[in-house]
């Protein structure tokens, strides 16, 4: 038996066409009504016309609880879209009889390309037959009340629910009152909306307890039982000490208040364009193009301050720390790349700097430990476990749980604990928008594919996160064949996420090993996990071998010494020569400089 | 139904005013050999329950002593099936309850459903989830009721009252309290908030409060009696030793009951 209730999404709305205008006298307290009954999401109406809701009503809402938050109004651009998460809400409500199926499925892969959840309104026939067409990530809402006449007729939704592929997520929507008509439901449905008996009710903080304990939900996977703003499809959340919910929960409101903020993104912005040297170049790199027949271009992050993609990141969130008032600025390093990049930030906010690193990587990575202390910062030797940067994760992670007052971990890579492959994705997003936009003027038209290596899958977020809207552009990300978490590895639960991993049948977590130390990692991020499932990206593997070789043929052709991580990418497309059309465009996101790799290449020659 | 051990095992030390002890050891550490002869002397000192760690390979809540532990357990070949052995033995030769301490992927390895129904089978009686907050823990408190296991959560010293709610929508059997902020591990000193924190708690919930974290002496176990807990868990300053001296520090351990 299972056990589990359905969800509540409890409404907000000041006035309906059938009920007249509710009385709010106090919104917090209704919030926090809402909050102590168990709601699973909160859903406000913005429709002003017949609901007398507003962006603003929303805005109100979000600063209110930290749920998740359904904006139900009638949408149809994408611009309402964009609008609909910049105001906070995490889902949205798209309404299936309002559009044809194409501009239905258009709406809902944007808002869901853009990190919204969707909410797809179903009424009739024609509606449902969209069903296998939408994306499993969307919710479906069954509405049994008619928006034209206004009538009920809860029939008509329930002849439908049996029909609906088990894997869905289902919300009933409007028409219940009382546990009893719930109860009708119980393992047909997942959520059930109720707004106007709660806003009428007394005490909406019982009746909403109640309310939930009638029905029992349908049974989903492990995956669909997921619905939080912290997962990708299936995959991510926060799997941490109990310890570290606060403190993490702090930097995600911090996040959310400052990511939007003009005075934060100026001061951000001028950082990059003045220490950091943003825009960099896209590249065409015409000796290898002739020899390859396609249109080679490089994305020149190797020529950001720090030689790698790492300072976007670091300078995000090192100003990201400096606005919450923290004094020490903490984080892991594999090669030393992140730790240098977390120490130079660290200088130049005046902030005390602690890098995590495993002691086999101190001995391998000698110059970058050079580097980090020149800029003042103290570099801990993790002894545990494989003492690699798996290990060096843990120590950063116990130090957190004990320091988190004064301390701000900047993760290096998109992946850890909600709200890190957000945030670290948010600030490396810088390069694709760059990206795009450099291709566009350069060539009039999209790319045809592009490649980035992947590690814990910064730079490759990074660089995606712009063209997966676009259809026709494929998505090619690599990993080191030592460390090929998505390519060979299982689910796992690593470093306070789900995502695809190198781990045995018990479950220990095995050790990667590549010649590159930036993608010598058993995990990766967990978006990337779902972008391979629902095969928007293409993820395969290059050797030791082609990857060395493809950094001496960057060298020696195009007079640019890539590192060795972004050689991986290279050794991927260097291997399409001849098969692609002339015409064809292909970007590389050269993630880094190879300078700090000459020693380890030199053991290879 | 979920294991009624809890419920009279801290009826019985309330009606003793004893605080109750409970010794944690990791499971397989250092071989399974040994891991039963130090069980055995916890349970001929007189613990009133046993918290039983399945080890894992990156174990984020966990200070240098414990994950070494871990690590030289699974050095030795020990597995999450072994470990269900081991407890299926344990419980052979005592009746106190069972808490069973792990990480989230040897559950999710093993496969969610399955592991609540071994180790129900194997006479367990909870599970803590060391990085399982509540925010993840649906699934696995969905299995674990279905098999009649508690599901024991985390308080701190940070924990307010809009937190407790939503800890106390899974918590059952008893509240593992941490006693400072941190990993597992010795401490010289106890941290002087918790008589604060264990206040609060015994104010704002019904359920039995267990100390844990660095409890390291006889000193830490009175103070904490004092406070108003109703069970210590000393971890750490026992995985240290090896069997052999054990019998002898857990005497030192032994505290007397309220007056
Ligand atoms: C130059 C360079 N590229 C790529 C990576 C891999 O990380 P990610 O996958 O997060 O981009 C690293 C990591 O150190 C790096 O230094």
């Amino acid at each position: 038996m299972n056990t589990t209730y359905i969800d509540i999404i409890a409404e907000v709305k000041l006035k309906s066409p059938s009920h007249g205008s509710f009385k709010i006298p106090n919104l917090k307290k209704l919030i926090i009504s809402y909050e102590d009954g168990g709601a699973n999401m909160i859903s406000v109406i913005t429709d002003k016309e017949r609901f007398g809701g507003s962006l603003d009503l929303l805005k109100k809402v979000r600063e209110l609880t930290s749920l998740p938050i359904l904006r139900k109004d009638f949408l149809s651009t994408k611009k309402d879209m964009d609008e609909t998460l910049e105001a906070g809400a995490t889902c949205v409500l798209v309404i299936a009889r309002d559009h044809t199926h194409n501009k239905t499925l258009e709406l809902t892969k944007y808002a869901l390309s853009i990190g919204l959840e969707v909410l797809v309104e179903l009424h009739n026939k024609k509606d449902f037959s969209l069903i296998n067409k939408l994306p499993k990530e969307a919710k479906i809402g069954i509405n049994n009340r008619d928006l034209v006449t206004l009538k009920t007729d809860s029939n008509f939704a329930i002849s439908f629910l049996d029909k609906i592929p088990d894997d869905r997520y289902i919300v009933a929507e409007s028409g219940f009152s009382k546990p009893e008509e719930l109860a009708t439901y119980s393992k047909k449905i997942n959520a059930a909306l109720i707004g106007s008996s709660l806003l009428t009710s007394s005490n909406p903080a019982k009746l909403l307890s109640q309310l939930k304990k009638t029905a029992l939900a349908k049974e989903l996977t492990f995956a669909r039982n997921q619905q939080r703003i912290s997962y990708f499809g299936e995959y991510g959340g926060q799997f941490i000490p109990e310890l570290l919910i606060k403190p993490l929960q702090e930097v995600e409101f911090a996040f959310n208040k400052f990511k939007n903020d003009k005075a934060f993104i100026n001061k951000l912005n001028v950082l990059l364009d003045t220490y950091a040297g943003r825009p960099t170049p896209l590249y065409k790199a015409e000796n290898l193009s002739r020899e390859l027949k396609f249109n080679l271009y490089l994305k020149r992050e190797d020529l950001l301050h720090g030689g790698a993609h790492k300072t976007n990141n670091t300078l995000g969130q090192g100003l990201l720390a400096d606005a919450m008032g923290k004094k020490e600025l903490i984080a892991e390093t594999g090669a030393g790349q992140h730790g240098v990049a977390v120490a130079m930030i660290g200088a130049l906010l005046k902030k005390k700097v602690k890098i995590f690193m495993g002691a086999r990587d101190i001995e391998r990575q000698h110059l970058n430990v050079q580097r980090m202390k020149l800029y003042g910062a103290e570099v801990v030797s993790v002894t545990s476990g494989s003492k690699t940067l798996k290990d060096a994760i843990n120590e950063a992670l116990r130090y957190y749980s004990a320091n988190s007052k004064n301390t701000f971990y900047i993760f290096g890579t998109a992946a850890g604990p909600h709200p890190f492959p957000t945030i670290v994705r948010h600030f490396q997003s810088i390069i694709g928008t760059e990206s795009r936009e450099q291709i566009l003027n350069e060539t009039k038209q999209l790319p045809t594919i592009v490649c980035a290596c992947v590690g814990g899958g910064s730079n490759a977020i990074g660089i995606f996160s712009a063209f997966i809207n676009d259809e026709t552009v494929k998505l090619i990300g690599v990993e080191a064949a030592g460390g090929a978490s998505l390519t060979n590895g299982t689910p796992a639960i690593l470093h306070g996420s789900r995502s695809y991993c190198l781990q045995d049948s018990n479950g220990s977590i095995s050790e990667s090993q590549s010649i590159s130390a930036g993608l010598d990692y058993p995990g990766v991020g967990p978006e990337h996990s779902k972008l391979k499932d629902i095969k928007r990206v293409i993820y395969t593997t290059a050797t030791d071998a082609q990857a060395l070789y493809a950094f001496k043929k960057l060298s020696k052709d195009e007079g640019i010494i890539p590192a060795l991580e972004s050689s991986h990418a290279l050794a991927y497309v260097l291997s399409l020569k001849g098969k692609l059309p002339r015409t064809a465009t292909v970007i590389v996101n050269l993630s880094g400089r190879g300078d700090k790799d000459l020693t380890t290449v030199e053991k290879y020659i | 139904m979920l294991s009624t051990r809890y419920t009279s095992t801290f009826k019985k030390l309330k009606k003793q005013k004893r605080l109750g002890f409970c010794p944690f050891a990791i499971l397989g550490d250092s071989t399974e050999e040994e891991c039963i002869k130090r069980v055995t002397a916890y349970i001929n000192a007189g613990a009133d329950m046993l918290e039983l760690g399945i080890p894992f390979s990156d174990p984020i809540a966990d200070g240098p002593i414990v994950a070494q532990a871990s690590q030289r357990a699974l050095d030795a070949g020990i597995t999450t099936k072994k470990c269900i052995t081991l407890i299926k033995k344990i419980r052979t030769a005592t009746t106190v309850p069972i808490g069973i301490l792990c990480y989230a992927n040897s559950v999710h390895a093993y496969g969610i459903e399955s592991f609540y129904k071994d180790i129900a089978k194997a006479g367990a009686d909870s599970v803590l989830i060391a990085d399982c907050p509540p925010e993840e823990l649906a699934p696995f408190y969905n299995s674990a009721h279905k098999n009649g296991i508690h599901c024991i959560c985390i308080v701190t010293q940070d924990t307010d009252r809009k937190r407790l709610k939503i800890i106390e929508k899974f918590a059952t059997g008893f509240l593992y309290v941490v006693s400072t902020l941190g990993v597992t591990g010795t401490r010289t000193a106890l941290n002087p908030k918790i008589a604060d924190t264990i206040k609060f708690l015994k104010k704002s919930t019904t359920l039995p409060l267990s100390i844990g974290f660095g409890l390291s002496s006889k000193e830490h176990l009175c103070a904490i009696q004092k406070a108003g807990a109703d069970c210590g868990i000393v971890g750490s300053y026992l995985v240290k030793r090896g069997s052999a001296e054990l019998p002898a520090i857990l005497d030192k351990l032994d505290i007397k009951p309220l007056d």
